[in-house]
C-alpha cells in the first residue's frame, strides 16, 4: 500500500509530465509541423509501453546469460518476427501519413560495426539499459540512469569524433536482403532465422529445467494504464509503434543520433568547433546541428519516451520508489553510457536502430549487430560483477 | 531525491525549448514534396537510409 506522500508525489508528477508533454506538443505543431507532433506521440507510447512492459534488452540478455532463463529473449525474438512481416510489406512503399516513399534503416556491414556493437552489448551491462533502457528507466526517475544517459551523449560525441576513422575500415557496404529477394523471401529468409534462433535458446532453456515462463499469461494484476503489461503487450505494442514511426517519420524508430546531436550541441556551445568534424559535415548531420534540436524526429521521440515513462511511473507508483545509487553503481553508469554511446556511432545505431530497426528492414548489419552485441554481453556480464 | 530528478529534466526541457527558440527551423527533415516518388535521403538521420548519408 503507497503512503500518502508516495501518492502526492505519484499526482505531481502525472500532473508534471502530462503539462510538458502538452506544451511540446503546441510547440512542435504550430511551429515545425504535424509530422513531429505524431512522432512526439507516438515516443509517448513507447515510453508507456517500455516501462510498462519493463521490455529491456539488456536484463532479458543477462538473465540467458547467466540463468538459461529465455523469457526476455524469446518476446525479442517474437517482436522481430512480427515486425519483419509488417515493415517488408511496407517499406519502400507510399506513407499512409505523407505522399512519399517511406525506407528502412539500412547501413554497411563493417568492421565498424563488429566493433562497435560489440562494444555496445559489453557497456549495456554495464550500463544498466541500452538505448531504449535507458531512456525510459531515466524517464522513470532512476538517477543512476541519469548518470548513464549524460556520459552516452559524451560517448557518442566523441564516437562521431572518431567516426570517419573507422568507416574507413574494410566494409562490404549495406546489404538489404530486399535488394535481392523478394518480399515473400526476404520475411520467410528472416523468419526461419528467428525460428532457428527461437528453437535454439528455448532448447537451451528447457535443459536447465527452469521454469518457463509463458510469456502470453496475463498477470493477476495487469491493467493497461496502471500496468504492469506481460510481456506479449509489449511485443505488440513496440512493433504497433515502430509501425507508426516508420509511417510519420519515413523511417524506423531510432534512438542514438539524437545523444550525439545532443553532445555536439553542448559542445559547439561550449566552443569547440564541431561543425568542423567530418562526421558534423555529412548531410544530415550538418543540417541538424544548425537547425533546432528540436527538428530532429530522433529528439522528438526520445523526449517523448521520457515522457512517457514518466507518466506511466507516476500511473503504476513506480516514481515514489528511491532508487539505490553509490559510488560503484555512478562509476558502472560513467563508464557503460560512455562505451554505448562510443560504440552506438560505430555500429551505425544501437539495439533499436540497428537491431530492431535493422532487422525489420531486412539489412544483414542488424544481424550482425545482434550476434556481435550478444558476444559483447557475455563478456559484459562477468565484468558487472564488480560494480553490482 | 525525487525533486532533484525533478529539476535535472526540467533543465533539460528548457534547454532544449531554449535551443529551439533561438535556432528556429531553417529545415524541417520530415518535408517532402507532396507527390513525391523519390527516397528525400538528406531527411534521414545517419545510419537510417543506407549509405546516402555516409561517405563509404
Amino acid at each position: 500500500m503507497m503512503s500518502s506522500i508516495s501518492v502526492k508525489l505519484n499526482k505531481v508528477t502525472l500532473i508534471y509530465g502530462i503539462l510538458v508533454s502538452i506544451i511540446f506538443c503546441y510547440i512542435l505543431f504550430s511551429t515545425i509541423g504535424d509530422r513531429h507532433l505524431y512522432v512526439f506521440l507516438i515516443g509517448i507510447g513507447l515510453g508507456i509501453s517500455l516501462y510498462h512492459a519493463s521490455f529491456g534488452f539488456t536484463g532479458g540478455w543477462r538473465k540467458f546469460i547467466e540463468k538459461r532463463d529465455s523469457q526476455f529473449l524469446r518476446s525479442q525474438l517474437i517482436m522481430l518476427a512480427l515486425a519483419v512481416i509488417v515493415f517488408t510489406i511496407f517499406i519502400n512503399s507510399k506513407s499512409f501519413i505523407y505522399d512519399a516513399k517511406m525506407i528502412g534503416a539500412v547501413s554497411p556491414i563493417g568492421v565498424s560495426v563488429i566493433v562497435g556493437s560489440f562494444i555496445f552489448g559489453f557497456a549495456m551491462q554495464l550500463g544498466g539499459g541500452c538505448g531504449s533502457g535507458t531512456l525510459f528507466t531515466a524517464g522513470s526517475g532512476n538517477l543512476k540512469m541519469i548518470v548513464t544517459l549524460v556520459f552516452f551523449i559524451f560517448g557518442s560525441l566523441i564516437g562521431s569524433y572518431h567516426f570517419d576513422f573507422w568507416t574507413q575500415l574494410p566494409s562490404l557496404g549495406s546489404i538489404s536482403l530486399l535488394n535481392s529477394y523478394t518480399k515473400i523471401q526476404t520475411i520467410l529468409l528472416q523468419l526461419g532465422l528467428i525460428s532457428i534462433l527461437y528453437l535454439f535458446i528455448s532448447k537451451l532453456d528447457f535443459a536447465k529445467k527452469i521454469n518457463h515462463f509463458d510469456i502470453t499469461n496475463l498477470k493477476t494484476h495487469s491493467n493497461l494504464i496502471r500496468g504492469e503489461w506481460p510481456l506479449i503487450w509489449g511485443v505488440v505494442s513496440l512493433v504497433f509503434f515502430n509501425f507508426l514511426m516508420l509511417q510519420a517519420a519515413g523511417h524506423p524508430w531510432s534512438v542514438t543520433f539524437a545523444f550525439g546531436l545532443w553532445g555536439a550541441k553542448i559542445a559547439s556551445a561550449i566552443g569547440f568547433n564541431v561543425e568542423t568534424w567530418s562526421y558534423w559535415q555529412l548531410s544530415y548531420p550538418s543540417i541538424a546541428l544548425e537547425n533546432s534540436v528540436l527538428a530532429d524526429p530522433t529528439t522528438v521521440s526520445n523526449i517523448g519516451i521520457i515522457l512517457g515513462a514518466l507518466i506511466a511511473s507516476s500511473l503504476s507508483g513506480g516514481i515514489s520508489r528511491i532508487s539505490n545509487i553509490n559510488k560503484k553503481l555512478i562509476l558502472a553508469g560513467v563508464i557503460g553510457g560512455f562505451l554505448m554511446g562510443y560504440g552506438a556511432r560505430l555500429a551505425f545505431g544501437c539495439n533499436i536502430g540497428a537491431l530492431f530497426s535493422g532487422i525489420a528492414s531486412g539489412s544483414l548489419h542488424g544481424w550482425v549487430w545482434f550476434l556481435f552485441a550478444f558476444l559483447g554481453s557475455i563478456i559484459g556480464v562477468k565484468f558487472r560483477k564488480f560494480f553490482y | 531525491m525525487k525533486i532533484i530528478y525533478l529539476l535535472i529534466i526540467t533543465f533539460f526541457f528548457g534547454t532544449l525549448i531554449l535551443d529551439h527558440d533561438n535556432k528556429g527551423v531553417m529545415y524541417n527533415p520530415l518535408f517532402h514534396d507532396e507527390g513525391g516518388n523519390t527516397i528525400n535521403s538528406i531527411a534521414m538521420p545517419c545510419g537510417l537510409g543506407g549509405s546516402e548519408n555516409h561517405s563509404h
